[in-house]
């Protein structure tokens, strides 16, 4: 028997080594298809799985920056914006929307039929936006929080209700309702400012987009935050004084309805620093209801608005005339019979006051004296202390859509310009260009831009931006001087009597216009500008006011009776409120007497029936040029004409032959 | 034999020489896990210590952001209830008229005794306090015109009390804060300068 034959011994090591190499093998399988996979998912896959991944964890929201807050001239705010809070549903997140509909209904108060008709349509519809209730204050929103407090609700935010969020708003509040709203303005439901100073400083005070990237935990914890975002809003503060532009609108509100006008504008300057202390305008808004506004209620007339100032320009004409050293408060004028005729336009006086000095004839508001007292000053001297008042040209005033009035040029006057102009027609102007040139002459003839924003600051209390207005010398304190005797006449023995104070002195002047009819395209006998602007105390005044009241129809009419009783108003408040001294004394008390009825009207231009035109329209600016030579008188005023001349009517021939009288109102 | 002691003698040199290797490496492979153990340990506390601090940090800024939102809230509040508007609608909840404002003429202002003090509490001079009275337009037309007919200097001019100067006194600014009865001193204090009388 052949043996068996013994079977190979292995070799151990090879063995091992065998067994060795198929676990490697095995791990490189398993660590490549495992690597094969991360290749694909970090690869392929990167984008995908990222977004995935952020979504999970990280949580951005946008909201806005609270926009900047308006504060008076006292730290008043004027306009505040403050968080609200929107309540809303994840509709697709709702399981049982009749339990969640009667749940806020119950707790919000709400129609329970609206709001689960509000949830059914935003689960067919997939909607994961349905507002439930809007614009809920902080006590409200943790009212309910705690009444919807569900246990179970694994949720990071509030409320603990499955599938109801919170989302912060802004809300902008005008604290004071209407007011002071045509200078604070409003802003849209965006937060962009739309009037007033909530529109010319919208870059100041805009909010801007707040950009949170919040990383969660697993329950929905907040862990790192990374806020983006731009330079925060600031805060404007005004000029305005809330308690003297309260008093401001509620006496222009009373003399407006009680005159039946169809508005009314006033204008507390301080002619010292240029600082605007009122600015009402009536009929007004509350810009937290903005339904109320209309295109009528809107318009900020002190600036916006153009119209005729009548006789408070012959201040302008008077000053010429003194700083010209061409008149004294005493040198007598003529008046006449109460006519002039000037380059066949007729102009006329209320009454016929005779030869007079220069301050009866301020104070009865003689048309006669102050044509012929420009003529004196000439078209050159007047245009150029027109320019120098500010006439023609935006004050600077940060309020939006400033006018700069209307004044034409020299080379476009006609022959009656100089003379219409003078007694303040011919010319737009704004309310708060005429209350400019009264606290020239209130600050001793240097003018002082105005200006509504005292300065504008950081959140942090750090200024960006202080007012600090120019100053001009425009007359001279003698001239000034000259001023305040001639309107402080107006008001103890001319026109404006009803502006008398009580225990102060003050000074002033009297207006009243035609109005331009935009219907019949002239100017109407029927419709009134009656306007009064003065200041107080005379010698040491604390602030000038302008009123102007635009169509009163009930009443007296006239500047002195619609307009000065709202400048006393007024006045004797804020008198009080600053505590100036009284300094009204027995010499220099009003006297007593009717009143004295003003000149109205710009005169009637022989052989023309469109003389009536109203020359401040803006067609008047392609009026033919009237070829002129520089004959005027200028100088010493001619002593003929200071004669007295009793009945006869003083004709004065102004350019005779320069101008044909059938060119000048050709359009 | 010979072949089995030999074989023998070279296992235990070999053992020899493998056990003395194989304690340090589990050595140094102890302190290596050890080390990189520690290391995760340490990751690990300060990461959570981050996510700690960031749950604080996000939960302070929240409590500022309502803190703010609270103040603005408050702001809006107070100016509410300090407004004329309101204040008006207030007063008149109550009861309180508006007083219609008399229109005094010149004349009531010309009956009053130039030398009766009507009322004391009232910013009026004392006759032994004289004010320097700043020349008015009459005088300084003296100055000025040689014609000097309406020059008529008003220095010493007694101080006319107005029959309505106390009405015009009490009259409430809103933005006034409560003040004690105007003393002859206080009087002089508050007589301003100039524009400073506004803040």
């Amino acid at each position: 028997m052949r043996p068996r034959k013994r079977p190979a011994k292995k070799d151990f090591r090879q063995v091992t080594f065998f067994r060795y190499m198929l676990i490697v093998a095995v791990m490189i399988v398993w660590i490549g298809g495992i690597s094969a996979r991360l290749v694909y998912l970090q690869v392929n896959q990167h984008e995908w799985l990222k977004e995935k991944a952020a979504s999970q964890r990280i949580d951005v929201r946008q909201t806005k920056m609270l926009r900047g807050t308006i504060f008076d001239r006292n730290e008043r705010a004027l306009a505040v914006s403050v968080v609200v809070k929107t309540l809303f549903a994840d509709a697709t997140e709702i399981a049982d929307i009749e339990k969640t509909a009667t749940e806020l209904s119950n707790t919000l108060k709400l129609n329970r039929v609206k709001v689960l008709q509000q949830l059914k349509e935003g689960k067919d519809l997939e909607k994961r936006f349905v507002p439930i209730a809007k614009g809920l204050d902080e006590e409200t929103v943790q009212r309910v929080n705690a009444a919807l407090e569900t246990e179970g609700v694994r949720k990071g935010d509030l409320p603990k209700y499955a599938g109801l969020y919170w989302r912060e708003e802004q809300k902008r509040s005008y604290p004071h309702q209407s007011l002071a709203a045509h200078v604070i303005g409003f802003s849209n439901a965006e937060g962009v400012g739309q009037a007033g100073i909530e529109q010319s400083q919208n870059d100041e005070l805009y909010g801007a987009v707040i950009k949170k990237t919040q990383e969660r935990d697993r329950l929905g914890r907040v862990y790192e935050e990374h806020v983006s975002e731009k330079e925060p809003p600031k805060d404007v503060v005004l000029t305005i004084s809330s308690s003297i532009q309260f008093k401001a609108e509620a006496a222009l509100e009373r003399q407006v309805k009680a005159s039946q006008a169809r508005a009314g504008m006033a204008i507390v300057l301080d002619q010292r620093t240029g600082e605007i202390l009122a600015l009402a305008n009536y009929p007004t808004f509350d810009p937290n209801k903005l339904q109320s506004i209309t295109s009528e209620n809107l318009s900020n007339r002190c600036v916006q608005g153009v119209y005729s100032p009548g006789s408070v320009f012959k201040l302008v004409t008077y000053s010429s005339a003194f700083e010209h050293h061409l008149l004294t408060p005493d040198s007598p004028i003529d008046a006449g019979d109460g006519t002039i005729e000037v380059a066949g336009h007729k102009f006329t006086d209320s009454h016929s006051i005779g030869r007079v000095d220069a301050t009866k004839a301020f104070a009865h508001s003689s048309n006669v004296c102050a044509i012929k007292t420009s003529m004196r000053v000439g078209r050159d001297g007047f245009y150029e202390m027109l320019q120098k008042y500010g006439f023609g040209k935006q004050t600077g005033v940060e309020l939006p859509a400033e006018t700069s009035g209307i004044v034409r040029n020299p080379n476009k006057w006609n022959g009656d310009s100089l003379a219409s102009m003078s007694i303040g027609y011919e010319i737009g102007v704004s309310a708060l260009q005429m209350a400019t040139a009264f606290a020239t002459i209130a600050n001793n003839g240097v003018r002082v831009r105005p200006h509504i924003i005292k300065e504008i600051r950081q959140s942090n209390e750090t200024k960006t931006f202080e007012a600090k207005p120019e100053s001009e010398q425009v007359v001279s304190s003698e001239t000034a001087r000259d001023m305040h005797q001639l309107m402080r006449a107006v008001v103890t023995s001319g026109t404006g009597r009803r502006a008398q104070l009580n225990g102060y002195t003050a000074a002033g002047k009297t207006g009243t216009a035609w109005k331009f009819d935009e219907k019949t395209k002239r100017i109407s006998a029927a419709k009134y500008m009656s306007t009064f602007i003065g200041f107080a105390p005379m010698n040491d005044p604390a602030f000038t006011i302008a009123v102007v009241m635009d169509e009163p129809k009930v009443g007296g009419r006239d500047g002195g009776q619609a307009a000065a009783p709202v400048f006393k108003e007024i006045a004797e408040s804020v008198l009080a409120e600053m505590q100036v001294p009284f300094d009204l004394t027995a010499d220099n008390v009003a006297i007593d007497g009717d009143d004295i009825p003003e000149a109205v009207g710009n005169g009637v231009a022989k052989n023309a029936p469109s003389s009536e035109k109203h020359e401040t329209d803006k067609s008047a600016e392609t009026l033919p040029i009237p070829k002129t030579d520089s004959k005027e008188k200028k100088g010493k005023p001619d002593e003929s004409e200071l004669k007295p001349k009793g009945a006869t009517k003083p004709k004065i021939e102004v350019e005779k032959g320069l101008v044909n009288p059938k060119d000048r109102f050709k359009t | 034999m010979k072949r089995r002691n030999v074989t023998r003698v070279h296992r235990n040199n070999e053992v020899a020489v493998r056990s003395s290797f194989q304690w340090r490496l589990l050595f140094l492979t102890i302190i290596c896990v050890a080390i990189v153990a520690a290391g995760f340990f340490y990751a690990a506390r300060q990461h959570f210590a981050t996510m700690e601090f960031g749950l604080k940090n996000s939960k302070l800024r929240k409590q500022v952001e309502d803190l703010e939102a609270e103040r603005r809230r408050l702001i809006l509040a107070k100016e509410v209830s300090l407004s004329p508007v309101e204040m008006k609608r207030l007063a008149q909840d109550i009861g309180l008229r508006e007083l219609a404002a008399a229109p005094p003429t010149a004349a009531a202002i010309k009956a009053v005794e130039p030398q009766t003090p009507t009322l004391t509490s009232l910013p009026v001079e004392k006759p032994s306090e004289k004010k320097e009275v700043n020349p008015t337009l009459a005088s300084y037309a003296v100055e000025k015109r040689s014609d000097n007919k309406a020059a008529k200097p008003v220095e010493a001019k007694t101080l006319v009390k107005p029959i309505v100067q106390q009405s015009a006194v009490k009259i409430a600014s809103p933005d006034v804060r409560p003040r004690i009865a105007l003393t002859d001193k206080r009087v002089a204090d508050a007589t301003p300068k100039s524009n400073s009388k506004l803040r």
